[in-house]
């Protein structure tokens, strides 16, 4: 097999096996999914120019979660702090039934919790993300972010809180 | 900070990492010498980090996330091959052989097709195999099928139906995806060694409804990640059901034969 068809083939391989939680990864970093989307997108294409030069491909994911975070600080130095707004429900698509009632329930509370995780702004949001979703430890999280461990504790502590407040009140509604 | 606070930020940190992590280890150690509150609270810590994990994990993927991105590297690799082609002397010796190959190809699409969904097997145990070293994290701990099955239920498409195992001792598991399609992913001890199962709907990888059990070396899977770990991946579907089971070579086969019961 030719290098460019291996490098084809991992690449295949990445885009399967890590493209979904990269995807819920910005999402929930950026709360709306187009640029969420792209985010991914721009992911992908660093990491298909960058393949060559990874020695280790047993840490695959970790890279390209560090592409992602650092596309997605590139964006929120260009553009700006975005106003904070409830991802697209797409209820013009859905027709509101009996039956859908419950699916909009649910779509509506999954949105006040991407609401909650806005609100807390990207110091408090984005190691409570990388804790969650991209599975690093906490030291890991301090190491990457160049904060101090107990600094990462107390903002993931505080994002707990918040979505905790935000869940609970989706139950007792 | 007083020494119930030390010990709270101990404990949110040790509760991101795997049972059986000696710094987790040391700090439940502290946990059973405190007793009292600080059992409580740690179980309420872990509870709410499944809780918060399902929750913050459950977004909608949008259609064709994963055509858009394989077609980058299929651009890019076919600008470069084209580069190196009008630059190369073959060039034209390519350019002769390229009906052929087009017609071996049509044949050969033809011949794979009536031989069955091999590519989509091949995807399968790639994902997989690579999932089982990569993130064999599970967000519900628990031995019990049925506590598990109750806590998925929802974040899953379809019914959670256990696969009859021989000799497998659960240990969690959690709602994932392959590629795109949603599975359950449960992991399991087998002596020292853990296995991966996964179950999916045999549709979304365009499988029969009903096949017989294929063994997959891990020997044979294009897997850079799994290349030393001696896997092998196990792939079947009952009623609509797919399952695939990664474990160690000697014993993928063994820990899902027709005698097992379901747990």
């Amino acid at each position: 097999m030719s290098p460019n068809e291996d490098r084809k083939d991992f690449y295949e391989l990445l885009v399967r096996s890590h493209a979904a939680d990269l995807y819920r990864f910005a999402y929930r970093l950026c709360g709306e999914r187009e640029t969420a989307a792209d985010l991914v997108q721009e992911t992908y294409s660093e990491a298909w120019r960058s393949l060559p030069s990874l020695r280790q491909p047993e840490k695959a994911r970790s890279w390209l979660y560090s592409i992602l975070r650092y596309r997605y600080a590139h964006l929120q130095r260009d553009k700006g702090r975005r106003e904070v707004r409830v991802g697209p429900l797409e209820l013009a698509e859905m027709a509101v039934d009996e039956k859908s009632s419950g699916l909009l329930d649910s779509i509506a509370s999954r949105d006040r919790l991407q609401k909650a995780l806005d609100e807390l702004g990207d110091r408090f949001k984005e190691p409570f993300l990388m804790v969650f979703l991209e599975g690093l430890s906490c030291a890991e999280t301090a190491e990457v972010l160049g904060v101090p461990l107990g600094t990462v504790l107390s903002r993931i502590h505080r994002a707990r809180n918040q979505l905790r407040r935000c869940l609970d009140n989706n139950e007792n509604e | 900070m007083s020494n119930q606070d030390i010990l709270r930020n101990r404990m949110l940190e040790a509760s991101f990492l795997e049972p059986g992590d000696p710094r987790r280890e040391e700090v439940e150690q502290t946990i059973a010498r405190e007793g009292g509150w600080a059992g409580e609270e740690w179980v309420k810590l872990l509870e709410e980090n499944q809780r918060l994990s399902r929750e913050v994990a459950w977004v909608e993927l949008p259609a064709g996330l994963e055509e858009r991105l394989l077609a980058i590297g299929a651009r890019a690799g076919r600008a470069a091959a084209i580069e190196k082609m009008l630059g190369s002397r073959a060039f034209l010796r390519v350019a002769a052989v390229a009906v052929l190959t087009v017609a071996i190809g049509w044949a050969a699409n033809l011949y794979l097709r009536r031989a069955g969904p091999v590519h989509e097997i091949e995807t399968i145990a790639v994902l997989a195999l690579s999932n089982h070293v990569t993130n064999p994290d599970v967000t519900v701990i628990t031995l019990d099928p049925q506590y598990l099955e109750e806590h998925l239920r929802a974040a899953v498409p379809f019914e959670i139906v256990m696969p009859a195992v021989n000799n497998l001792s659960l240990i969690g598991g959690r709602s994932e995806s392959l590629g795109t399609h949603p599975v359950v992913y449960t992991r399991w001890a087998s002596g020292d060694g853990r296995c991966s199962l996964y179950q999916f709907r045999s549709s979304d990888f365009n499988l029969p409804e009903q096949t017989g059990k294929e063994v997959i070396p891990g020997s044979r899977v294009n897997c850079p990640v799994a290349r030393d770990k001696n896997c092998d991946v196990v792939i079947w579907t009952e009623s609509g059901r797919g399952y695939a089971l990664v474990a160690d070579s000697r014993n993928a086969l063994n820990c899902v034969s027709n005698r097992g019961a379901r747990p």
